[in-house]
């Protein structure tokens, strides 16, 4: 990790899981850099590995995940480097949230019915150590940030809040103990264009208020456009083009980000003029060799199908 | 073993404790016996409602002779009368009276036993229209020691002797008050009829006495009703306090289920409960010996004799022979019931006290004999079919239906077993188990084709073992509407039209006791030709008698052993001191 | 707001008061139509045993019992209700005289407190184990206690009393069965003290035991499958990510929800303790109102069936309104008489 400015560094990370039909290879050699204040936009078909990674990064894979090869270094604010995936099970406890936090996709069942949202707040400070007024102090404040009634939302149970309520209730508190890197893994998926647009807008303000890395998980690449700094187009579990948001989406190198720029509606284009990718992802037990998206591929040639086509990678700028 | 020893001791050692000041010491031993008492409130110390000491729910028909006494203990082996609180007893010359002495001795609370109690006793009994009242038109006390029992016209007899013999003594301590009552109805010319009559009678029921006052050696008070066992507390001053063997009478609660671990572990001695066939070997096997007493009842196959062909005598008596009734018997109740010898409508063991002799030698055994019940079949016109079952010149089938009561373990097994060899002999009966009350009430009605119930009875007259279920379970005895059995009680029969149920009525009228037993053989006779229902078995209470823990029952085979609970062999040992406990 | 919760509990408690109507006219005349009546029963009793004839015995019910089989069965009907309007549960046809409301007073206690407690140590000890087994899926104790919960719950509660009294208690002589009979020992002083109440847990243990085994299988079963759904739920991995503690998690977010589904099968068990189980009851002679159930069934005592089961009824409506509320409590989603919605 040369660069100073890199906050949490993914190198040559593979996740397998174990199923009954073999092994699957979800997630091949991936590595990524996330420097601080940029933000990551993971984007690919749903099954692409873009989950794993990050449910592998803060070691809430499934029993039946492993990480089978790569390296994980996180860097701390006094600069202490962190090998995320050599953490104990309490010291994993105590990364999580401080250092690096996450707002899951699905809002509506995010939060627990049974508790009010001022008890999800103390139950994640009092884990830390944070001192319950403080918290309440700061909620309260985050509350605001994303344009939410604290003291009422502060008292209310999930049901009794929309759902673009409850998201902005999660991306709060997923602030709330001021960490460097926020996961969000399809933070706008579940709810309607409107909410989303003041979702990414409140997300906008925030990441220019406190200053986090953000990675952001979509499969949905107009909003990704918006709000990414850096693009990684994800199939299937191998990062197949990495770039400055203007350079992936203006100039795809990869006929697979093509494929996902033409298969995504535009307010200027009329849907019969969407293009699907024809086919499937392959199958990830037994990958095929050379370009994996070699059979749904309009450019294929004969040597796609020996040897990966080569990264594209530049740095964000 | 040695655990009971030490915890009889251990009480034993608690009585003496306690009672330091008795005036005459209370005897050590536990007498740990079983009875399916109710728990106060409903077990209450009212001897003349339902619910009290008296009834069934109460302490029961054996144990309540320990409290409160009747006058004598019958002995079924020779018809006698052997007296408890009667000194002398008897008719007088004429046989227009009873006249009983009653022995000299107290109530537990020292008051002495008079002539005065019995007609207290007979007052209320008037008001709650005892069936002793049918046979009688008055109770006077003679003197403070005899009592006369007038009887109206047609009363004298030995039934109304037994009523009278066998009904328990209430204290006049405690009722004389609603007898007074009683009696002042009665001197009014009040009748059942009037409200009077029926207000004094619920002002009977609901009294609640505090105290139970006993002519027996033992009483108790509600007190002494535990959840899981009760105790009869020795009392000094009945006239048998000094005989008797047991400063205790501990009664456990419980039917069959839940004594069966109780006379297994030792915790029980004796019990009078019927245990199913498997629980009678493992007492065996445990080492418990088992006493057959009979309950004075068996099962019997009733059929409806309406339904084609029950109503042809031949098939009646073909099923007779084509049943094993050892075999049934032991499927009735394992050890405890033996098949019927005699087919005489009485119980076996009372055959020779009650019949006459020429009657028994002509009593047709019906042995087991499926050729005699073949050729009697093919008599009434039956055939066998290919499967070997019997068809009538129609080509129709024996096919019928059994109701068997499902909660009588006895009566089921009898059933399935007769089912099972008619089957086989070439019925085809299916086989039904209802709820008893459903069998009872559909038996009552006639609703049905075959069915099980009792036959004889625990009254040891010969008109009362007639009664069930040729006149119980028939038109004769049942109300209005009601079919039963629908047996013709009216018919000719060798050349001579008879009426059964008058001669039946008849059998134990009158004095003349060889007279009695000519007329009981008659009917035995009338009964065993017919066949109007088969009388399968007899039942007995195959009673575990723990002689680790309980000494003195007689040898099997004791003349003792005829009688049922009533008249218990249990009562009259016990009284004697000769069942005591083991190593005294 | 006070006007919604004021109408909603009045509705509840006609509806409760309907129910219970029904309930009571229902086996008013559904006992009357068992085969058999208390005076038959007796009768039946009198010749059978007695050796009486039937009209001798016919007459002598008539007299000894307050039950006349002739009056017509509309005419008890409303003798009956016009009691019971005065809260008066009538008098026990076959101890003559004896108030019903006596013997419910005296029975029922003995089954709330041997068949609540079992509920309570059942409920409670197969929440927690079924919240572990779930939770440490596939480890030894899920393996070990899913063969034991599903061989016990298949075990009718009769077959673990009797092979407690037959195996433990007279073959093995583990258990004294005799001394553990009853509710408590006789002559004991009932009141506060230490010895009573050990005398009381005591007598308690046979049925508690057994109850507590044949339903505590049923209650580990269903919380670890509902706990299982519950952990497949986002909010539980969105907790895990949050740094919860574990011991937060397990109860909070895990047992909480998943202890949602259960609380149904909760409210009907505890409508149905008052009933206890007459055949535990009888085979340890525990002094309960389920063996007293049973014999006033067997006698047909009318009148103290009809107040056992009013009892009985009262009870399950009543333990259903309490578990409506107790729901609310724990799910805010279905709280009553709150209307903090917002949108």
């Amino acid at each position: 990790m040369a660069d100073g400015s890199v906050v949490l560094s993914v190198e040559d990370i593979s996740i397998t899981y174990t199923t009954q039909r073999g092994i699957v290879q979800a997630v091949s050699n991936v590595s990524f850099d996330l420097h601080a204040g940029e933000t990551l936009a993971l984007i690919g078909e749903s099954g692409c590995g873009k989950s794993t990674i990050v449910l592998g990064l803060i070691g809430l894979l499934p029993k039946t995940g492993k990480i089978t090869t790569g390296k994980v270094t996180y860097r701390r604010r006094d600069g202490r480097l962190i090998d995320v995936l050599g953490l104990n099970k309490e010291q994993m406890r105590q990364f999580l949230w401080n250092e690096c936090s996450m707002v899951f996709q699905g809002a509506l069942n995010s939060l627990n019915p049974v508790l009010k949202i001022s008890s999800m707040i103390y139950d994640t400070a009092r884990a830390h150590g944070m001192r319950a007024d403080e918290a309440k102090k700061r909620a309260l404040s985050l509350f605001e940030k994303v344009r939410l009634d604290p003291l009422r939302v502060f008292n209310s149970y999930p049901h009794e809040l929309s759902g673009g309520m409850r998201q902005r209730v999660l991306l709060a508190t997923a602030l709330l103990l001021r960490p460097q890197v926020v996961i969000m893994d399809e933070p706008t998926t579940a709810v309607d264009i409107l909410t989303q647009r003041s979702i990414i807008k409140v997300l906008k303000q925030l990441r220019e208020e406190l200053n986090f890395s953000v990675i952001f998980i979509s499969h949905d690449l107009a909003v990704a456009a918006e709000i990414a700094d850096t693009v990684a187009t994800m199939y299937a579990g191998e990062i197949i083009e990495k770039g400055p948001v203007s350079e992936v989406f203006y100039r795809p190198r990869h006929a697979y980000t093509l494929g996902l720029l033409e298969a995504a509606p535009r307010l200027s284009t009329g849907a019969e003029e969407l293009m699907s990718i024809p086919g499937s992802p392959p199958d990830l037990i037994d990958p095929p060799k050379g370009c994996k998206f070699h059979m749904r591929c309009r450019f294929v040639t004969d040597e796609c199908k020996t040897t990966k086509p080569p990264l594209q990678a530049s740095s964000p700028t | 073993m040695k655990r009971i020893l030490l915890i009889v001791a251990l009480f034993a050692l608690v009585a003496v404790g306690f009672a330091p000041a008795a005036a005459q010491d209370a005897p050590d031993g536990i007498f740990p016996g079983t009875w399916p008492y109710s728990l106060p409130p409903t077990h209450h110390l009212n001897l003349f409602a339902a619910g009290g000491p008296h009834d069934s729910t109460g302490i029961g028909n054996f144990y309540r002779q320990l409290v409160v006494m009747p006058f004598g203990f019958y002995r079924w082996d020779s018809a006698t009368y052997e007296g408890l609180l009667a000194e002398s007893w008897g008719f007088n010359e004429d046989n227009t009276k009873y006249v009983v002495t009653i022995k000299e001795g107290t109530w537990s609370d020292g008051t002495p036993l008079t002539a005065n109690d019995a007609v207290v006793t007979y007052a209320i009994g008037r008001i709650l229209n005892w069936a002793d009242w049918n046979y009688l038109s008055d109770v006077v006390a003679v003197d403070d020691r005899t009592v006369e029992f007038i009887f109206n016209e047609t009363g004298a007899g030995y039934t109304a002797e037994r009523l009278i013999m066998k009904t328990r003594i209430a204290p006049a301590a405690t009722y004389q008050a609603l007898a007074d009552e009683a009696t002042a109805l009665i001197a009014a010319g009040k009748t059942s009829d009037d409200q009077e009559w029926t207000d004094l009678a619920t002002k009977i029921a609901e009294f609640r006495p505090d105290v139970l006052l006993a002519s027996g050696p033992y009483t108790y008070s509600l007190e002494d009703i535990g959840d899981s066992y009760m105790t009869l507390h020795w009392q000094p001053n009945s006239i048998y306090s000094g005989s008797v063997q047991f400063g205790e009478i501990r009664l456990w609660q419980g039917e069959t289920e839940s004594t069966t671990p109780l006379v297994l572990n030792g915790d029980i001695a004796w019990a009078t409960n019927v245990y199913p066939p498997a629980t009678q070997q493992a007492f065996v096997d445990a080492g418990i010996r088992l006493v057959n007493v009979p309950l004075g009842y068996g099962a019997a196959l009733l059929m409806q004799h309406d339904t084609y062909p029950f109503n042809i005598k031949e098939v009646r008596q073909a099923m007779a022979y084509a049943i094993d009734r050892d075999e049934n018997a032991f499927f009735t109740n394992g050890f405890g019931a033996t098949g019927t010898e005699y087919m005489a409508g009485v119980l076996d063991t009372m055959v020779s006290t009650l019949l006459d002799a020429d009657s028994i030698a002509k009593l047709n055994h019906y042995d087991f004999d499926v050729d005699r019940a073949a050729e009697l079949m093919e008599t009434a016109g039956f055939t066998r079919d290919a499967d070997g079952k019997w068809v009538d010149a129609e080509g129709k089938r024996i096919s019928v239906e059994y109701k068997a009561p499902a909660e009588f373990a006895d009566f089921l097994g009898a059933s399935t077993n007769a089912v099972e060899q008619l089957n086989e002999f070439g019925f085809d009966i299916t086989l039904r188990a209802i709820p008893w009350q459903q069998t009872a009430e559909d038996i009552r009605q006639g609703n049905f084709q075959l069915s099980v119930w009792s036959w004889a009875g625990g009254n040891p007259l010969a008109s009362r073992q007639f009664f069930g279920p040729i006149q119980r379970f028939n038109y004769v005895g049942l109300s209005d509407g009601q079919k039963g059995m629908n047996f013709p009680m009216e018919f000719e029969y060798n050349g001579e039209m008879i009426n059964l149920d008058a001669l039946i009525n008849d059998v134990s009228s009158g004095f003349d006791r060889d007279a009695q037993a000519q007329r009981a053989g008659r009917v035995a006779l009338i009964l065993n030709d017919l066949m109007p229902f088969i009388p399968l078995n007899i039942i007995s209470a195959a009673q575990p008698f723990n002689e680790s823990i309980l000494t003195g029952a007689p040898a099997d085979g004791d003349p003792l052993y005829a009688a049922p609970l009533d008249d218990a062999w249990m009562l009259k040992l016990l009284l004697e001191g000769v069942v005591r406990p083991a190593g005294s | 707001m006070r006007k919604l919760i004021r109408s909603y509990t009045f509705r509840t408690v006609v509806q409760g008061l309907i129910t219970i109507w029904a309930v009571m006219t229902f086996t008013f005349f559904l006992i009357r139509l068992m085969p058999g009546n208390p005076a038959q029963i007796k009768i039946d009793e009198y010749v059978d045993r007695y050796g009486m004839s039937e009209d001798q015995a016919r007459q002598q019910v008539a007299t000894l019992f307050n039950y006349d089989p002739d009056q017509p069965v509309f005419e008890q009907y409303v003798d009956y209700l016009s009691d019971l309007v005065r809260f008066d549960l009538g008098r026990s046809l076959t101890s003559t005289e004896t108030p019903v409301a006596e013997q419910i007073l005296r029975f029922l206690p003995w089954t709330l407190f041997s068949v609540g407690l079992a509920l309570l140590v059942a409920f409670s000890l197969g929440v927690l184990v079924g919240l572990a087994m779930a939770y440490w899926r596939g480890g030894l104790l899920d393996n070990v206690m899913t063969v034991f919960a599903s061989v016990i719950y298949a075990i009718p509660d009769y077959i673990i009393a009797l092979l407690l009294i037959m195996v433990a208690g007279v073959q093995l002589k583990l258990i004294p069965v005799g001394e553990l009979y009853g509710g408590s020992t006789q002559g004991i002083e009932p009141g506060f003290t230490v010895e009573y109440i050990l005398d009381l847990l005591k007598h308690a243990f046979l049925p508690v035991f057994t109850y507590v085994l044949a339903t505590i299988g049923g209650w580990m079963l269903t919380m670890k499958s509902s706990t299982i759904s519950t952990l497949g739920e986002d909010y539980i991995t969105v907790a895990r990510a949050r740094g919860l503690p574990e011991r937060r998690l397990l109860t909070a977010y895990v047992g909480r929800n998943a202890m949602l589904p259960l609380m149904t099968r909760l409210a009907i068990s505890i409508g149905f303790v008052v009933g206890g189980s007459a055949i535990i009851e009888t085979l340890f002679l525990y002094p309960g109102l389920g063996r007293n159930l049973v014999l006033a069934i067997g006698l047909r005592d009318y009148t103290t069936m009809q107040g056992i089961f009013l009892v009985i009824a009262i009870s399950v409506v009543v333990s259903n309104i309490l578990a409506d509320l107790l729901y609310g409590w724990l799910d805010p989603r279905v709280r009553l008489g709150g209307d903090k919605g917002t949108e």
